[in-house]
């Protein structure tokens, strides 16, 4: 599988049309009709999915456009990027996100 | 044949439990001393229907075919079976069932019987033949729970009063057969204490009102309020201990095809140690909680998804610790009260 | 003369409009036998297709729902499935050719509709097996587990690796790298089974239209299972719907079967295609085939009789008698096909061995 630690791919959730979402009080429960499987994802895990819906993006890229988008300090910059990784790597396991096979940039490694 | 990841659904369990009553437990079974049932109103026509296996009954929305080949486990069935409704021959038949023996050797000697339903991979072994009944009603159970996929089902007791409904999931053994049974026969309408029906187009629950099972303690319990006519003779040294059937209460049949709407989800635990209360459910909790005790959730995918998203918005949830049956009957009739 | 539970079934395939006039007891019979044959999903489908739905009684449409809903239970998990394969294989250059319910599940085969299959199979090319078997491996299958024997036979003398099963899922993926037996007697070359693949999605495949056909007949008369065996006639009958309005599909056919040697077993499925299922099959392409690669007359007569037998599943209520038999003389002639006789005999005792011992 492709490793965390490639800077270079950029994640996109190919599903997202698809997905099927209700509100549960500050938890959004969310059903991926293609893999049958329904998970509830936190705010913050919820805003990192629909960034990566609207724009494909490297984790760096989407770490550094939601810190910029909940105001982050320096120095909660790298926890954020640290939950963005492990958000990243989850969503990849259970099928919410993809690598983008027709990036340039992922043809290249 | 469908393969499952992942275990932990309660629904699982109840499959391993219906495997383990159906484990041949000759020795156990020989030993224990053979009651004789009360004998039920005699229907020949009924008896040669079941040898012949025409026999047609309905439970809810299902109706079974039966074949039953051994005299006691006839018995049980008409002793237990004998006020629910028939249907002719022109109603489609959901489930087919001929428990039979093995062979013609079996038949005889040490007889045994066999559940047969037309299904590949079903989990049936071979029963002594007295116990019947008991191979009859897991061969339901599991019919149900691996078929019935128009229906959204929970594993779950249901019980409903002036058209509100109020589902107690939970596993076997956590009391919610005694809690359903106990309120069953105190004036709340018996949907079910197995298998809660919802129907995903309406949200609607459906009565599916089979005998109640119950174990060893609970027979007691209940067949004081009951009465003792309307519990079945007892099963000795099953592997659940000893068990016993509560027919339904007349109303939870005549009313069989009458649906409520959910008005409540209690999640009950029998805590005697412990002081009563109640502890009402998250939404996210509720949904979570409300979505394992599904049975058919995963194969229902979005259609499931959608129907428990809208049980619990429109439902309050609460886990409910009581000490006694009384008192756990008591509480349920306040949360109603303050729900409906 | 065709056994009444395969005439109702035939009725649903070939004229769904008439299903409205079908009474109570021959629907119990009907659903019960559609269920048992895996092709409740299908009913379902026709039913749907017809516009029929409304008209029948709501047992029954229940019946269809939970059969539809089966059905469509397994296209999902098939496709998740294979989505996970491309995940697994992405920027690995590996060829996978899908086979059976994954190939028509991908392609969208109108057949694909209401279609229950539980696991997904996957051929490769023989020098890419070890890659593609590592690369599922570090994507988190597993092997299913079973005695060293078993994986002596599954890899030495059957075409496949041990099954994996990714403990996410559950689904059950079966890599190949030919489609028969290695210790069979035939040999097809596997190598031009994946040079004809069709590409429909980067590197996933599927065969040509022929090879498809050949492949599904291949696992219905020379594998060992034969109760399921009718879903897959249905199957092949679909495809000589669907391919055969192509003349070129036919001569495909005859010329990819005398290639594979797999001419008889193509007689055989053409003609109870025909027979049993009311095929569409051009009279001239029946009878060429017949005339290249029917069995002399009296094999073919027990062919015929122990096929009819052994395919159509029994009702509980009113059984034929000795389907049992029959498909455990087609069992034994499967592996007579696949093992050399020494090799069989050591294998079936094994096996019986096997089962004597207490249910896990």
């Amino acid at each position: 599988m492709i490793s965390m630690t490639r800077p270079d791919i950029r994640w996109h959730a190919p599903g997202s049309a698809g997905f099927i979402r209700r509100d549960l009080a500050g938890v959004a429960a969310l059903h991926d009709p293609r893999s049958g499987e329904t998970h509830l994802l936190d705010l913050l895990s919820l805003r990192i999915l629909d960034m990566l819906a609207d724009k494909a993006q490297t984790a760096g890229e989407l770490a550094e456009n939601l810190a910029r988008e909940l105001d982050a300090r320096a120095e909660e910059r790298a926890g954020l990027a640290h939950r963005v990784a492990e958000t990243l790597h989850e969503f990849d396991r259970i099928g919410l996100i993809a690598p983008r096979a027709d990036d340039p940039v992922a043809r290249q490694s | 044949m469908q393969r499952h990841g992942g275990g932990g659904r309660p629904w699982e369990k109840s499959l391993g439990e219906t495997a383990e009553i159906q484990r041949d437990d000759h020795a156990a079974v020989a030993q224990a001393p053979r009651v004789a049932p009360p004998r039920p109103p005699v229907s020949d026509a009924a008896d040669a229907a079941l040898r012949r296996g025409d026999f047609r009954f309905r439970i809810g929305p299902f109706a079974t075919r039966l074949a039953l080949s051994s005299p006691l486990a006839r018995r049980d069935f008409r002793a237990i079976y004998g006020e629910y409704p028939q249907y002719p021959a022109d109603r489609a038949v959901d489930f087919h069932l001929r428990i039979a023996p093995t062979s013609l050797l079996r038949r005889w000697v040490r007889p045994n019987a066999m559940v047969q339903a037309g299904i590949g991979n079903a989990p049936f072994v071979p029963l002594p033949a007295d116990l019947g009944f008991l191979a009859l009603e897991s061969a339901m159970n599991w019919m149900v729970a691996t078929t019935a996929d128009a229906w959204l089902m929970f594993h779950a007791g249901v019980v409903a009063r002036k058209g509100r409904a109020v589902m107690m999931p939970g596993l076997s053994g956590a009391g919610k057969s005694t809690l359903t049974a106990g309120l069953a026969v105190s004036g709340w309408r018996l949907f079910s204490d197995e298998f809660a029906l919802l129907r995903p187009e309406t949200g609607l629950f459906h009565p599916y009102p089979r005998p109640v099972s119950l174990k060893n303690r609970s027979i007691d319990i209940i067949a004081e309020r009951a009465g003792a006519d309307r519990i079945s003779r007892r099963f000795l040294k099953t592997p659940k201990g000893t068990v016993a059937y509560l027919k339904p209460p007349e109303e939870a049949l005549r009313l069989m095809d009458v649906p409520a709407s959910p008005a409540l989800l209690l999640f009950p635990e029998y805590r005697p140690e412990e002081r009563a209360r109640i502890e009402e459910l998250r939404p996210a909790e509720l949904f979570a909680l409300t979505r394992s005790a599904s049975i058919n959730c995963d194969r229902l995918g979005e259609t499931a998804f959608t129907a428990i998203a809208d049980l619990v918005a429109r439902c309050r949830g609460f886990r409910l610790f009581y000490g006694n049956l009384d008192q756990g009957m008591t509480m349920v009739g306040e949360l109603m009260e303050r729900v409906a | 003369m065709t056994p009444r539970g395969l005439r109702l079934l035939r009725l649903a395939l070939t004229r769904p409009d008439a299903l409205p006039r079908l009474g109570g007891a021959e629907w119990s019979e009907l659903l019960f036998r559609a269920r048992g044959s895996a092709l409740l999903g299908r009913l379902a489908a026709e039913a749907e297709r017809a516009g029929i739905m409304g008209e029948l009684p709501p047992p029954v449409r229940d019946q269809l729902i939970a059969g539809k809903r089966a059905g469509e239970l397994s296209r999902r998990r098939i496709t998740w499935e294979v989505d996970r394969l491309k995940r697994a294989f992405f920027e690995r250059p590996v060829k996978l050719v899908l086979l059976k319910g994954a190939a028509y599940a991908a392609a969208d085969f109108p057949w694909a509709a209401g279609r229950v299959s539980s696991d997904i199979d996957v051929m490769v090319d023989r020098a890419d097996l070890q890659l593609a078997e590592a690369t599922l491996l570090a994507a988190g299958w597993q092997p299913v587990q079973h005695s060293a024997y078993d994986e002596r036979y599954y890899r030495e003398w059957m075409h496949e690796i041990p099954p994996l099963r990714h403990p996410d899922r559950g689904t059950l993926m079966d890599l190949h790298h030919t489609i028969l037996p290695l210790t069979g007697r035939l040999r097809p070359d596997p190598a031009a089974l994946l040079a004809d693949a069709r590409a429909i999605d980067g590197h996933i495949h599927v065969l040509s239209p022929a090879d498809m056909l050949l492949h599904s007949i291949v696992h219905l008369f020379q594998d060992g299972a034969i109760r399921g065996g009718l879903r897959d006639l249905v199957d092949q009958r679909d495809m000589m719907v669907h391919f055969g309005a192509d003349p070129a599909f036919w001569r495909d056919l005859v010329t990819r079967a005398e290639m594979f040697g797999l001419g008889r077993p193509l007689h055989y499925s053409v003609r109870y295609a025909v027979r049993l299922l009311d095929a569409p099959v051009p009279p001239e392409v029946v009878a060429d085939i017949a005339r290249r690669f029917a069995p002399p007359a009296p094999l073919g007569a027990v062919m015929d009789a122990l096929v009819v037998k052994a395919i159509a599943p029994p009702f509980l209520f009113h059984g034929t008698r000795g389907s049992g038999l029959a498909a455990r003389l087609l069992y034994m002639r499967s592996h007579w096909l696949r093992m050399p006789p020494g090799l069989l005999a050591r294998h079936l005792a094994r096996k019986a061995v096997a089962r004597l011992r207490p249910a896990r």
